[in-house]
Parts: C-alpha cells; sequence; structure tokens
C-alpha cells in the first residue's frame, strides 16, 4: 500500500481495507505517526503523541484477525483537542494551570468512540482553555497553517484542524463555543461540525462557557464527519444538558434539494452592499458558492436577522461571564499548578496570576466585571434578553428557509501575530460563527475557498447539514 | 466607560486573580476597549421575549450512587498538600479576616 493511497482514505475506504485485511490497523496507524514526525516539528498540531497507539492499533488487528466483524471506526487514528479528558492521559487546555494533571476519567465522547475501537494519537494544540481565534493564545507555542507556515491555522481548534490537513490524524476532535472548531475548519481547508447545543455530551470537556460549548469532528469530508458525530451523539446521565436527538425546532420538514431555499442573513451578507467588514477574496468565493448552489436549482434568498446586529456584543458579554465561572475552580488546591502566598488569599492570586495567560486573564475579569452588583442588568441581563431575541428570530426564519448558509470567516487565515496585540481585532475573526451557539442551532463549515462556506440548521437537524454540504462538496 | 484603577483592583480579588503593578494600565485599555465594544448593547430594543421552557429539570433518583471511596484516591491524587486523607490549605480565616475583602 503506496503512502499516496493511505493519504486518499476516508473513514469507509479505510474500514473496508481494514476489515478485509489489506491494511492493518498498525499500518494506518504508523503512516500518521510517520506524518507527524515528518511535519510537526514545523507545525506544531501536537502536544503529545500517545506512545501507546501502534499497541492500540495492535489490538483490533488482532480482532480482525480472529475473522471479528470491527465497527467502522475500529482502527481509525483520530486526534483529540487537549481539553477533551481521556483517562491516564495528561490534559492541560493548552495552558500552565493544568501543568502536571492527569485526568481521573474519560470524557462520555471518549468512552463512545473507545468502545468502536477509534485509535487515539494524541492531544491536540488549542488557544489556552479555549480563548482565541488564531491557537496563538497557547501557552505552549502556536500551530502553524499547513498551507502557509507564516499563517495562524485559526483557533481554538487550530492544532486539530492543522492535524487533519497536513494528514497527521484521519480525523479529529475539537470543541467550539463560538466558532472554535468551524473557524479552524475553514482557515485549514477541512470541514468542521459543530452540534447542536445539547447534541453531545460534554462530560469530560474542560468547561468554557457551558451555554454554548459542544464537542465535535474535524475531517476531510462531510462523510466522514456526519459518521463521527453519528458516534459521539447522545444523552449522556453524567451531562444534564444533553439531550437524544429529535428536532425541536418550527423547520420544515425534510425536502428533497430541488425544494430547498437557503436564506444569507443581510446582517452577514448584504447582496446589495458593498460587505467592507469582510475580505474580497472572501467575498468572490462566497459569490461562487452561491453561483455553484444556484445552478443545481437551489433557491438562495436574502433573510433579515435584526438581532445578529449584536451579535458579538451579546456573545462577548455572556461568554466571558461564563468563562469566570467556570474557570474559578482552577486554584492549584486539588490539582493543576501552584504558587504559593503568604496566606490563602495570595495562594490563590499569585496561582491564578501566574498559571493563566494574559487573554484567559482579560476574559475572567470581564466576565467578573459584566456579573458584578451594579453592572450585571445593564451588561449581562439585556444581553441574556437579546440572546433570547436572536433564538426567537432563528425559530421564525427556519419556519421560512431551510438552511441559513454565510461564509464562514470574514478572512482568510491572517498573518501570526498580526491579531495578536488587539483583543478586539481577534474578536471579529468569529463575527459569522456566534450566533449557532448563541441560539444553539448546529452549524457546519466546509471548504469553498478563502473564508469557507457555513451552513447552520434547525435544531437537531444535522442531518439537513450534512445534506447540504455534501452537495457543495460535490460540485464546487 | 472608563474602568478605574480601583475598580480593578476590586475585579482582581472577586476573581481571586493577582495583577501586577506593570499589567493593570494594560489591563484597563484592554477592559476598556472590550466594553466599548460591547457597550453598544445597552441602547438595544429587547422587548422581553420569554424565557424558554425547552429544557427542564435532570434529576436523578436519590438512591445509592456508588461505594464510599470508589473515587477519592484517584481525586485525591493531585492535591497539592495533603494530610491524613484531607486536602490541605491555609487558614481559611486569618486573624482579623485581613485580605478578604467580601
Amino acid at each position: 500500500m503506496t503512502k499516496i493511497n493511505l493519504a486518499e482514505l476516508n473513514i469507509k475506504q479505510a474500514h473496508e481495507l481494514l476489515q478485509n485485511g489489506s491494511l492493518s490497523a498498525r499500518e494506518l496507524a504508523d503512516f500518521y505517526l510517520e506524518n507527524i514526525k515528518k511535519h510537526d516539528n514545523k507545525i506544531h498540531a501536537y502536544l503529545e503523541v500517545f506512545d501507546d497507539v501502534l499497541e492500540k492499533a495492535g489490538e483490533v488487528d488482532r480482532e480482525i484477525k480472529k475473522g471479528k466483524e470491527v465497527p467502522l471506526l475500529a482502527g481509525i487514528p483520530v486526534a483529540v483537542k487537549d481539553n477533551i479528558l481521556i483517562k491516564n492521559k495528561k490534559c492541560s487546555a493548552g495552558s500552565k494551570m493544568l501543568e502536571g494533571f492527569v485526568a481521573p476519567y474519560s470524557a462520555g465522547v471518549i468512552k463512545k468512540l473507545e468502545h468502536e475501537g477509534v485509535i487515539f494519537l494524541g492531544r491536540t494544540n488549542m488557544d489556552e482553555f479555549a480563548m482565541g481565534s488564531s491557537t496563538e493564545n497557547s501557552a505552549f507555542g502556536p500551530t502553524r497553517n499547513p498551507y502557509d507556515l507564516d499563517r495562524v491555522p485559526g483557533g481554538s481548534s487550530g492544532g486539530s484542524a492543522a492535524a487533519v490537513a497536513q494528514q497527521m490524524s484521519l480525523a479529529a476532535l475539537g470543541s467550539d463555543t463560538g466558532g472554535s472548531i468551524r473557524q479552524p475548519a475553514s482557515f485549514c481547508r477541512v470541514v468542521g461540525l459543530k452540534p447542536t447545543y445539547g447534541a453531545v455530551s460534554r462530560f469530560g470537556l474542560i468547561a468554557m462557557a457551558s451555554s454554548f460549548d459542544q464537542i465535535g469532528p474535524l475531517a476531510k469530508s462531510v462523510e466522514d464527519a456526519e459518521i463521527i458525530f453519528n458516534v459521539i451523539k447522545g444523552r449522556d446521565s453524567f451531562d444534564a444538558t444533553s439531550i437524544d436527538g429529535g428536532s425541536t425546532s418550527a423547520g420544515r420538514s425534510n425536502l428533497p434539494v430541488e425544494n430547498l431555499v437557503l436564506g444569507v442573513p443581510k446582517e452577514i451578507y448584504d447582496f446589495d452592499g458593498e460587505n467592507s467588514g469582510i475580505d474580497q477574496s472572501v467575498v468572490a468565493a462566497f459569490q461562487q458558492t452561491i453561483e455553484t448552489l444556484k445552478a443545481l436549482g437551489i433557491k438562495i434568498k436574502q433573510v433579515g436577522l435584526p438581532s445578529l446586529k449584536h451579535v458579538m456584543e451579546v456573545y462577548y458579554i455572556i461568554m466571558p461571564a461564563e468563562t469566570s465561572s467556570n474557570l474559578a475552580r482552577y486554584d492549584g488546591i486539588k490539582y493543576g499548578f501552584f504558587k504559593k502566598g503568604e496566606n490563602l488569599l495570595a495562594d490563590y492570586m499569585k496561582t491564578r496570576e501566574h498559571g493563566f495567560g494574559a487573554e484567559v486573564r482579560r476574559r475572567i475579569l470581564l466576565g467578573t466585571f459584566v456579573l458584578s452588583a451594579g453592572y450585571y442588568d445593564a451588561y449581562y441581563g439585556q444581553a441574556q434578553k437579546i440572546r433570547r431575541l436572536m433564538r426567537k428570530e432563528f425559530e421564525k426564519i427556519f419556519s421560512e428557509i431551510d438552511i441559513i448558509l454565510s461564509p464562514t470567516s470574514p478572512t482568510p487565515p491572517f498573518k501570526i501575530g498580526e491579531k495578536i496585540d488587539d483583543p478586539v481585532k481577534m474578536y471579529l475573526a468569529d463575527i459569522f460563527t456566534v450566533a449557532a451557539n448563541l441560539t444553539g442551532a448546529p452549524a457546519i463549515s466546509v471548504p469553498a475557498g478563502p473564508g469557507g462556506a457555513q451552513f447552520m440548521a434547525p435544531w437537531f437537524e444535522e442531518e439537513k447539514l450534512f445534506n447540504i454540504a455534501k452537495i457543495l462538496e460535490k460540485n464546487l | 466607560m472608563a474602568v478605574s484603577k480601583e475598580e480593578i483592583k476590586k475585579l482582581s480579588i472577586l476573581a481571586r486573580l493577582g495583577i501586577s503593578e506593570k499589567e493593570i494600565n494594560s489591563l484597563r485599555t484592554d477592559l476598556d476597549k472590550i466594553l466599548d465594544f460591547v457597550s453598544g448593547l445597552k441602547s438595544a430594543s429587547a422587548a422581553e421575549a420569554p424565557l424558554e421552557g425547552f429544557v427542564g429539570n435532570v434529576l436523578r433518583d436519590d438512591k445509592e450512587g456508588h461505594a464510599a471511596g470508589e473515587y477519592s484516591a484517584a481525586l485525591m491524587e493531585q492535591a497539592t498538600e495533603k494530610e491524613k486523607g484531607y486536602i490541605k490549605v491555609k487558614k481559611v480565616l486569618p486573624d482579623g479576616r485581613q485580605g478578604f475583602d467580601d
């Protein structure tokens, strides 16, 4: 089996070759391990490559040799973002704060994938505690975009996206709070899915903003992302916010492609406007996406979602608030980095001052501010109202159209260091992705030139996303 | 909205997050910028949308969870300071409650 063939395998093809004995799981895993050795010192997608990869692959091979039928994902190598716990493996959320921390249990999604025989290759680099859109906020150095080493891979799941793009993994897990799967997927030209809020268990995911976070797949194809999603989804008794599927939206029932209506929000991309907030290359690519879909008979129209005007403000109030609460647990007492002070308060202050990086500290302070007495109603209270309004607007729009379409990112991958000194500039990278987290709607990013193409569907209708994404994937 | 030095210091104690003197100014600037960025929201009209009753309380039966001590060793293993099966910390209420403003 030549290396070129292995590079083009998708999950179904890999499974077939494994099952019929043409390829061993060890060979498949080794292909990726070799690529990691070859490329990762330049790209730095991985914080750790696990030392038991070949051993685990060997276990799958033994089952196959016995003549057993193995699951679709058996022997499939997957990279895992450094904020998803794997029992007995280190986990650091890209931060010094979790120095030395070893996971005492596995995340719900890990248990599910393990049960299918997935091979976890290692943990991938990320912005510290998932705070960032470029992976430059990692305490362990940035990851580089495989398509241009001077540019960012996006974030916060930059390591996962880069690993898939550079053939250092067949697929990867990431997490998405404001676009952290989709934006790096678009920067690294891979597929990235943020499931409906509640579709996938958050048990064992290091929490950033609990009403936004979701784990999701990054993969080379829509079908691969779909396969992984179908395994990791489902209610977990350890995550009270997880639910078993079933559409709860006002969406129209499943229609054949020719009857699909896609809506492009005017607030994101104005058919009649200049769209000066979007890079010209992204505008051109998005026009191409629209033409491609129209040529297939799909109706695309402009829609209005006025609450989107405030999407960034709402997100950058609620998210830091939830984050400041979630990160209160990191105090060096129970695990992780600890710096001694003269008294208990100083223990906490010093530990958190030195364990957390600058962006994390900024967001904790911002969150503390918006939740503090005197400001709570003006900021947090107001933001929650607008968030509920946004949800209502989405519900109404999904009774008129099937899928919301937009670019994933307003710009192509920017240069390392370009936005890091200006937090607000960096925040604007998420402008098209955060609405899905605010409303809980599922969203997928598909490679479609600079900026990527993003589809959003009604709650629990991921199938609609996979259908339209596959259509674009095939025809672009 | 200008965030004062006093405000930052107050926030830092609330958040148990130490800030060095040289960082205070850059943090003030950053926070100002961000608050500027989000304060457009204050004037946004927000006709009250009813709270969604989409998710209810998720409870389990109040019966035996697991054997006492089953996970204790694993959870205690990484504590910074331990003594006789307890996590050890400095005095929570120092004399005169010095240092705690809340």
